[in-house]
């Protein structure tokens, strides 16, 4: 039973994955292979055993907890430099609008000042 | 007297309502030119700033100190700027000292003028905020290669050339590090400068904290990471 809805929410992973690859191929290849691998040991959870096994892992539940940590933490990283490379677009944006109305102005001012021809 | 005609203060304000004023006019005392940058401020530290005889610029969002620093220079230099002066809007600079600066950069044709208190003076400083800069000052140290005695000081002098080749990413206090980064990647001519800084409850209270020293060194990672 579990394998059957373990089969569905990975097999719809797999599909995110596969129309992600069109604009984050990296990101989307990661998410379809993981996806695939999880579809594969829900169906043969021994053979995820043995890989423990020769790792040294005790089980194979201990082996998926430890990739999951590791996994999380590089996805975390991942999405970090995603918004900082948004925040630097962000701040170029911002920095346009900002010195555009202070140069305007500061050309406002010195014609202000300056000597009007008789 | 130095002459100051061509040279901008920059000075990054965020919610500097209650200070900015007096910051403008005590170095308007000894600067011709000085721009605010009001980083998407809740208060109105831009027309205080406007009205003490500042120009302005307003960041629509709050960015960070770096960035705002980083839009000042760029503003400054658009304006003809041959010399450039950054100070913290909370006080705790002295105006005086920024024009002793800018005297010593242009005699020893200096690139980069770094204000250092542990070569001038402090005043009012805390222990634990002594010991948080000389833990950012050997943290520095070991990631730029660059031996000083002061980090994170907000007070310098950096000639037009220098400005130009200083393109902040850094948006957030981390900058203070990135600058000494690129100063030793552009192997632009350094020295440091005795200063002093006055700590008030005012500036204690919008000073670094133990968290935000995190903070600078997670940007700094993550700025390595995403170059």
């Amino acid at each position: 039973m579990i394998s059957i809805v373990l089969t569905f929410i990975l097999g719809a992973a797999l599909a995110a994955g596969v129309l992600l690859r069109r604009t984050s191929p990296w990101i989307g290849g990661a998410m379809g292979m993981t996806a695939a691998v999880g579809i594969y040991f829900a169906w043969r959870p021994n053979d995820l055993s043995v890989i423990a096994h020769l790792m040294g892992v005790g089980r194979g539940a201990d082996l998926l907890l430890y990739i999951w940590v590791v996994v999380s933490f590089l996805a975390i990283v991942a999405l970090m430099l995603r918004l900082r490379a948004l925040r630097e677009q962000v701040t170029i944006l911002a920095r346009h609008i900002a010195l555009a109305e202070a140069i305007a102005e500061a050309h406002h001012r010195n014609s202000a000042h300056e000597p009007k021809a008789p | 007297m130095t002459d100051t005609c061509n040279t901008w203060v920059v000075i990054p304000a965020f919610n500097e309502s209650a200070k900015i004023s007096e910051v403008v006019r005590d170095v308007l005392g000894s600067f011709a030119h000085v721009v605010v940058v009001d980083d998407g401020s809740v208060d109105d530290t831009g027309a205080q700033a406007r009205a003490a005889g500042a120009s302005i610029i307003v960041h629509p969002i709050n960015l960070g100190q770096g960035a705002a620093l980083q839009t000042g220079m760029e503003f400054a230099l658009r304006q003809g700027a041959r010399w450039l002066v950054t100070l913290d809007a909370d006080g705790q600079h002295d105006p005086a000292d920024a024009c002793a600066m800018l005297a010593f950069a242009r005699e020893h044709a200096l690139d980069v003028c770094l204000g250092s208190r542990f070569l001038g003076r402090t005043e009012g400083m805390t222990t634990s905020r002594r010991l948080l800069l000389k833990m950012a000052l050997a943290f520095q140290t070991v990631t730029s290669g660059v031996r000083l005695t002061d980090a994170h000081n907000g007070l310098r002098v950096l000639s037009a050339n220098a400005a130009r080749r200083i393109r902040l990413r850094q948006n957030r206090m981390a900058h203070a590090s990135e600058i000494i980064d690129i100063i030793a990647r552009e192997k632009l001519r350094f020295r440091e400068f005795p200063v002093t800084i006055r700590y008030t409850s005012y500036s204690k209270a919008k000073g670094q904290t133990a968290l935000g020293a995190l903070n600078i060194v997670v940007d700094l990672l993550l700025g390595r990471l995403g170059k």
